[in-house]
């Protein structure tokens, strides 16, 4: 699980997308990010969740996105990305969706 | 280079800024914006879109527009009044079309890592404008939550 916080600046994305995709690489295709404490996301930071997604889907993985803050949210919901990555209210909620496609 | 009729702006009251085309200096322009904002005590979620449709703005003139070449500047105009801020990014680049753009929200777009700056642009500030060139956008945000100026006609007493 990863857990972003704070804002994505304006020099972050490429290195955020970069270790996500690492991530999936390395250690698990299921990536869930908690964004309970993300205040802002640009286009490129939502391009990062995209990238992270379609690394995921290469290793039939999947993302899920925790607690966005309603701003948040609301970006990804506009931009339809939370159709890429579903969003969860809770941890408990995500891991549940997780578990129910394995079995 | 002047702000579009409909924005509602006096010419005499923007201020301006030329700073390189560099993250560093853009996210130094950015903050003294978000500052301003604060002093006229926008609301949060104002803030938010102000602040996402200038990182847009800043960061399409400095990869696309200026093509990453630190040695070229950007120009930045702005107004922040109670009412409404008003602002304006310029690069160097020959432009672009934006009306050209796919629709990132589209199926068979959904999974681009990118092509949806100027999406949100539109979506979060009331009005955006850009030049013929494509190498210039004045973006509007109407401040709804600040409550209309009072009448200065008087009410009877009863």
């Amino acid at each position: 699980m990863v857990t972003l916080r704070g804002a994505t600046r304006l020099d972050e994305p490429e290195e955020l997308a970069a270790q996500l995709s690492q991530l999936i690489q390395d250690s698990s295709p299921h990536l869930i990010l908690e964004l309970s404490d993300l205040v802002f996301l640009t286009s490129a930071g939502i391009g990062a969740i995209v990238s992270a997604h379609n690394r995921a889907r290469t290793f039939n993985g999947r993302v899920s996105v925790v607690n966005p803050k309603p701003e948040v949210a609301g970006l990804l919901r506009l931009t339809r990305v939370d159709q890429l990555a579903s969003v969860f209210p809770t941890l408990e909620a995500a891991w549940q969706a997780l578990a129910d496609t394995q079995t | 280079m002047s702000a579009p009729e409909h924005f509602g702006v006096d010419e005499a009251s923007l201020a301006e800024l030329v700073v390189p085309s560099d993250l560093r200096s853009a996210k130094a322009s950015e903050d003294r914006i978000l500052a301003e904002l604060a002093r006229h005590k926008y609301e949060g979620d104002t803030i938010f879109a102000i602040k996402l449709a200038l990182e847009e703005a800043l960061t399409n003139a400095i990869k696309h527009g200026n093509r990453n070449d630190p040695s070229k500047h950007i120009v930045i105009r702005f107004h922040i009044g109670d009412e409404r801020t008003a602002i304006m990014v310029r690069d160097e680049g020959n432009g672009f079309r934006p009306t050209a753009l796919p629709d990132p929200t589209a199926n068979a777009n959904l999974e681009r890592p990118n092509g949806r700056g100027i999406m949100l642009m539109q979506a979060y500030m009331t009005k955006i404008r850009f030049n013929e060139a494509g190498n210039e956008v004045w973006m509007l945000k109407e401040n709804r939550t600040r409550p209309p100026a009072k009448s200065k006609s008087r009410s009877l007493r009863r």
